[in-house]
């Protein structure tokens, strides 16, 4: 190290803020307590509602098209607990990634969050026609159509929302990308 | 390895570089303080993996880098503003420019010309002010040996002219 680097090095320790290991280290314990708790409390719950919903099909349910519904929805919760604890874990991979690796990442996990949302509303502009149409129809049928039309009026806030969110991360994608850039660039 | 004590040790040893670490990326104090908080919880649930291939200094130095950059762009996400990242304004530019006028032959503070410099060179400098090689540097930022070299002689020239 030369002369000009190794007097910059001793003010660059001169500049140490003065830190109290001790109450950090407390501080941190209580975070990864919490953080453990609540991976554990996700996976316990999910397997809570989906041992519930099987307890309903077996002991409450009344039909065989409550029961097939009941079984196709049991899983779910079940498999958003585990995806939950998995993703906790996964976090711990992502903070031992270089920056040029972590990097990358933030980057295709821009373009992932795109299409997740473009996805999303593709789907639910389909879904909203679907169900718009049919209750128009219901109407021009002359049945009663009260449930649908609040149906309809209540997927309308969820289509405006998704499609409003949409908007927002297209508009944002191209600034997340350049910041990315810059801090990739030589 | 017993994670739990281990993370004694590991942060009475490295918590001031962990603390440099992010003074170099964040210039508010209790931001700062969220953010070494933030590097350490993310060490001590690292230390289970660590296999002992490189330096427990090195592996240290790349999580915290890695938590910071994270940091960086969370901070400029939520803002929802987009400033240059090699022209943050940690500190007035006008009055660090006057005082480069008036006073040329005064030493700016390292801290603060360190945050002037873009935070690929930023984090070069800082690196080798730590006593990292330019192989660990290259490791802990996945880039080239070339490219490390290449950085920390722009960050030095860029230093030689402001301090």
């Amino acid at each position: 190290m030369d002369n000009q680097l190794s007097q910059w090095q001793k003010a660059f320790q001169s500049s140490t803020p003065q830190i109290d290991t001790e109450v950090l280290l407390q501080n941190i314990r209580k975070h990864h307590q919490k953080d453990r708790i609540k991976a554990w409390l996700d996976l316990l719950l999910g397997a809570g509602v989906s041992i519930f919903i099987l307890y309903t099909i077996i002991f409450q349910a009344e039909n065989s098209a409550f029961k097939f519904l009941l079984v196709a929805l049991s899983p779910i919760p079940l498999v958003f607990g585990v995806w939950a604890f998995k993703l906790s874990h996964q976090r711990e991979k992502i903070t031992q990634l270089n920056v040029a690796q972590l990097l990358r990442l933030k980057q295709a996990q821009t373009y992932k969050t795109l299409r997740y949302w473009r996805v999303t509303a593709y789907i639910f502009t389909i879904l909203w026609i679907a169900l718009c149409v049919y209750s128009g129809l219901l109407m021009i049928k002359g049945e009663e159509a009260s449930i649908w039309i609040i149906q309809v009026a209540t997927q309308s806030c969820m289509f405006l929302f998704v499609h409003i969110r949409f908007w927002q991360v297209k508009k944002r994608h191209p600034k997340d990308l350049a910041m990315l850039q810059t801090l990739q660039k030589e | 390895m017993d994670c739990a004590t281990n993370i004694q040790s590991v942060l009475q040893e490295f918590t001031p570089l962990l603390s440099r670490i992010a003074a170099s990326y964040e210039f508010d104090a209790s931001l700062q303080e969220d953010l070494l908080q933030d590097i350490s919880l993310a060490v001590w649930r690292a230390l289970g993996s660590f296999r002992g291939d490189a330096k427990l200094k090195t592996f240290v130095a790349k999580i915290a880098h890695n938590r910071c950059i994270d940091h960086v762009i969370k901070q400029k996400s939520t803002s929802g503003k987009w400033v240059e990242l090699d022209e943050r304004d940690v500190i007035d530019k006008q009055n660090v420019a006057d005082s480069i006028q008036q006073k040329r032959d005064a030493s700016l503070d390292l801290l603060s010309a360190l945050h002037k410099l873009a935070i690929a060179n930023r984090q070069v400098i800082t690196m080798q002010l730590e006593g990292f090689s330019y192989l660990e540097i290259a490791n802990v930022l996945g880039i080239s040996e070339a490219a490390v070299t290449k950085r920390a002689a722009r960050a030095k020239q860029q230093l030689e002219q402001w301090l």
